[in-house]
């Protein structure tokens, strides 16, 4: 399609187009080798990328293995109750993570919903490593929901009645069918709740705190070293800008990656 | 008589109240959009529950609201082609034949020699490799009931086989299907939207129109004394 416009669209796009590259590219040429090897050096560094590292991958196991079935049940339910628990998984997308910090305050610290309780059988919560999975699960688990929703309900209902006619249970049925087929749509959710998880900051701060090796992932090393060394600031943000850039440009080709496996695998 | 479906049952705005049986022939069943013909081969497949009846199969009850049976699909021994054919698109074609042996746990070799003999058989061994998404229409539909057979159903239930091919294809798949839907001798609803593929099966026929049984017969009885006029129409293309 030909546009006459089209220079006058680029002129329009360009401020926001600007604003989404520049800041990386300020952050590329702000570190020198050496800043990035002193960022690297830094005591903050290893812990909190260790951290985070341990951290994003049991939320993610815990939003994948608890919101699979979830998004299943969301995706073949129809009545009200489905929409209604539909709206709830939205709500942390919209409900700021300082707000969802709070929250999860009020519900598992000491004077919270749930506090006396877990006092009682001498567990603590708040400012744990705990704290710090469980808010990156509230913050994340949407995207995946969402996303695995969406691809279970393109898989074609008939397929399933098949492959039950052909002898599969209701749970074969889901595993040997419904997620292949979804398997690309479920990929890319846990991708992108991944990255939420790795970048949480608000939620995680208010109901974690900042204790370095305990609580303190990537994003919030990048604040306490902000106070003292820019430079280390600037070392965990370009690395934690490399793992988003890798983690989006998998997002972009696990798609097609996947299908061209599972043709190999049911070739060999 | 081999089957006798009896069924009463509300989904959405469809309310169906059908009594249909037959013998070892295939019965072809007709009806314009919406008027039940799918939900009724999904419903005897066991994908839904009716409020009341009984479904019998040979001697056996798949369903029956007062004695509280229901089997799940997979016990109930039919073979179900769905309209658009159904073909798993992360399987290879031999995968999807030798799905059911998968199901009762034959080794792997086992399972695609005998889904490659089979498809042998059906003329379409040729395909094994490719996936669902590289195949015709007539293709797809030979492996479809290709694979339904692997599971030596009681009875076959084909939706609409017949409905997105074209000429030449329909031509070819309306004779295989005749041929080995009456080497089978078991039953079969084939459900159908042109006249010619009801005579080509030689079929008993059931119109159905919103949920209702509005005429039964042979082709040719339909044919000469329409009850309505969509049985009409349908017998004067």
């Amino acid at each position: 399609m030909r546009f006459a416009g089209r220079p006058l669209l680029f002129l329009a796009a360009a401020p926001v187009l600007g604003l989404l590259v520049l800041p990386l590219v300020g952050l590329l040429v702000a570190s020198s080798p050496a800043d990035l090897a002193a960022g690297i050096g830094s005591p903050l560094f290893a812990p909190a990328l260790w951290l985070s590292a341990r951290t994003t991958a049991a939320s993610l196991a815990v939003v994948v293995l608890a919101g699979t079935p979830l998004a299943w049940w969301l995706a073949v339910g129809s009545g009200r109750t489905t929409r209604v628990v539909e709206a709830v998984v939205d709500l942390p997308i919209v409900v700021p993570p300082a707000v969802v910090g709070i929250a999860l305050l009020e519900t598992f610290g000491r004077s919270g919903l749930l506090g006396p309780g877990l006092v009682r059988f001498g567990i603590q919560i708040p400012f744990t490593t705990l704290a710090v999975v469980l808010a990156q699960v509230v913050v994340s688990a949407p995207f995946y929901v969402q996303a695995a929703a969406a691809a279970f309900r393109r898989v074609d209902a008939d397929l399933l009645i098949v492959a039950r006619t052909l002898g599969q249970s209701q749970r074969g049925a889901f595993l040997r069918v419904a997620v292949p087929i979804a398997l690309p749509g479920l990929i890319g959710g846990a991708a992108l709740a991944w990255a939420r998880a790795l970048g949480e900051f608000g939620a995680t701060l208010l109901f974690a705190g900042n204790l370095p090796g305990t609580t303190q992932t990537m994003p919030l090393a990048i604040y306490m070293a902000l106070e003292s060394d820019v430079r280390v600031a600037v070392a965990l943000s370009l690395v934690l800008a490399a793992v988003s850039i890798f983690l989006l440009l998998a997002l972009r080709l696990a798609p097609s990656a996947v299908a061209r496996l599972q043709t190999r695998s049911a070739r060999s | 008589m081999s089957w006798h479906v009896a069924i009463r049952m509300r989904m959405g705005s469809l309310d169906l109240d059908l009594d249909l049986r037959g013998d070892d022939t295939p019965v072809a069943i007709i009806g314009p959009n919406g008027s039940g013909k799918t939900t009724l081969l999904r419903t005897i497949a066991g994908a839904y529950a009716p409020d009341a009846g009984t479904i019998r199969v040979k001697e056996e009850t798949l369903f029956d609201a007062e004695a509280g049976v229901d089997l799940p699909p997979e016990r109930r021994g039919v073979g179900y082609v769905p309209q658009g054919y159904g073909l798993f698109p992360h399987l290879s074609v031999l995968d999807n034949v030798a799905f059911s042996w998968v199901s009762r746990g034959v080794a792997r070799t086992e399972r695609r020699h005998a889904a490659l003999r089979l498809m042998e058989r059906m003329g379409c061994a040729h395909l094994a490799d490719r996936f669902p998404t590289k195949l015709s229409g007539g293709e797809q539909q030979r492996v479809a009931l290709a694979r339904a057979l692997t599971a030596e159903p009681r009875m076959l239930l084909l939706d609409e086989p017949l409905a997105a091919l074209d000429a030449p294809s329909r031509r070819q798949i309306r004779a295989y299907l005749a041929e080995h839907l009456t080497e089978r001798r078991g039953p079969a609803l084939v459900v159908s939207h042109e006249a010619r593929d009801v005579h080509a099966l030689g079929a008993f026929v059931y119109a159905i129109e919103r949920g209702r049984v509005v005429q039964s017969g042979t082709p040719g009885a339909l044919a000469s004394a329409p009850a309505t006029e969509f049985v009409a129409a349908f017998f004067e293309a």
